[in-house]
């Protein structure tokens, strides 16, 4: 995306909606946008407050592509053929059964919330998280891009690259939650962005939440409010 | 995607806030899912949903309800926000008696949304908790900000953003309520809830 200087009237009223602040006001007086900030999420062009029509949609190449697929929550994928930065998750675990009863399912989302993240960053988390042997789900966008999934290793000519955020997947046994939450604390301080942690688990044949002991025991805080997958989904799939 | 989770804020305020989404499976149950996604909406809209999108093209906000209605597709999301557990509870209860067989998600507290499940007679199958926000998190927006701004799951409602509106509400320039809108439009899957975000703005602008 870039802003067409000669239509620009440098009223600003764009400014603000950037969500990674990287439209400022250029010396000569019409709005400009950082290159290396931006992360092609076309925020800017759907908020649609420029009263000049001066916002240029750009065709993309890699890896700069790779912004928008990552961004956009309307871009698509090339290998997951899925729109978003992940899989479906436990939104639809009633008919995938991909979270097995008596698992922990983990999704770290490295730039969320709103900061964004190089994926340089995204690979060193990646890298920690592979150094407790976790198997990173295939149908993932990030584990797509890795040149060894057993190191976490992702292809250099997309570390440079900035995005809102990256998904990490993977599987754990609730005994791995103390490793799980040892290996975050320690990459935590080694990157220069954020990471949001999801985990879930498929309810007890009792009705139950085994989570909450599991995440207890681990010294892992979770949330007073989260997602409920209802069941309604057909047809189910073995969990167990 | 986990867009629906991570929502910020006090219990308060978050017992105003109940996003919903139904999605189908690829190769599972996404051929022919077209009606039944609309019917999500029938639904939404009866129970006074304050926001509604299709994931994929844009919001009732944007599109108006007939336009997304028409819109929607065999491989689509649909997704509403409620503002109470009451119609939340009622949404859910309709339902689950239409039998539609798509996956369906409720992001909310979960001592309410559980309890809205047992009212329309469902038995939660997976539950995703958030486990926090960690790294830089001293250069994060405030509070007031992320309560804001994490409705959007996808990050296209930045900080400064809000604060730009608050300004704007605080000199009278704009109402809180189209503030409100002006950030609901931003958020393309619909789970962006206006009416807590005027709610939310209107006290930040005091």
């Amino acid at each position: 995306m870039y802003i067409d200087r000669e239509v620009c009237t440098g009223c600003g009223e764009c400014i603000p909606y950037c969500t990674m602040g990287a439209i400022v006001m250029s010396l000569e007086g019409c709005a400009e946008i950082i290159r290396d900030e931006c992360v092609e999420c076309n925020s800017c062009l759907r908020a649609n407050v420029c009263p000049s029509g001066a916002f240029v949609k750009e065709e993309l190449e890699w890896p700069r592509s790779l912004r928008w697929i990552m961004s956009d929550p309307q871009g698509v994928h090339p290998i997951t053929g899925i729109a978003g930065r992940g899989t479906a998750e436990i939104k639809t675990n009633d008919v995938t059964g991909r979270i097995r009863r008596g698992t922990v399912g983990v999704a770290v989302e490295v730039g969320r919330p709103n900061f964004g993240t190089r994926l340089r960053d995204v690979e060193k988390v990646a890298m920690a998280l592979a150094g407790m042997g976790v198997e990173f789900e295939s149908a993932n966008p990030i584990t797509a891009m890795m040149t060894d999934r057993a190191t976490g290793k992702m292809r250099e000519d997309v570390l440079g690259e900035k995005v809102l955020s990256g998904i990490l997947e993977f599987p754990l046994r609730p005994e791995q939650l103390p490793t799980l939450a040892t290996t975050l604390r320690k990459v935590a301080g080694e990157i220069d962005t954020v990471f949001s942690v999801d985990l879930a688990c498929v309810a007890g044949e009792d009705g139950g939440v085994p989570l909450q002991r599991w995440a207890g025991e681990a010294g892992l805080w979770i949330s007073p409010n989260g997602k409920l997958n209802v069941g309604l989904g057909r047809p189910a799939a073995r969990v167990d | 995607m986990t867009h629906m989770n991570h929502r910020r804020g006090t219990r308060e305020s978050l017992q105003g806030d109940y996003a919903v989404l139904m999605m189908t499976q690829k190769g599972v149950n996404d051929e022919g899912a077209r009606p039944r996604l609309q019917r999500f909406f029938t639904l939404a809209n009866k129970w006074g949903a304050v926001n509604l999108g299709d994931g994929k093209r844009n919001t009732v906000c944007v599109l108006g309800y007939d336009d997304m209605y028409e819109g929607m597709q065999d491989h689509g999301v649909s997704q509403a926000v409620f503002a109470d557990p009451r119609s939340l509870a009622g949404f859910l209860r309709d339902l689950n008696e239409a039998n539609l067989g798509i996956s369906t998600v409720v992001a909310g507290l979960f001592d309410i949304t559980t309890s809205c499940c047992e009212q329309a007679g469902l038995t939660p199958h997976t539950y995703e908790y958030s486990g926090g926000v960690w790294g830089r998190t001293e250069r994060l927006p405030g509070e007031d900000e992320l309560a804001i701004m994490t409705m959007c799951g996808h990050g296209m409602v930045p900080g400064r953003l809000v604060d730009h509106l608050v300004s704007q509400v605080r000199e009278g320039r704009v109402s809180a309520r189209e503030a409100a809108l002006r950030m609901t439009r931003l958020c393309i899957c619909g789970v962006f809830n206006p009416d807590r975000a005027e709610t939310l703005l209107a006290a930040m602008a005091r």
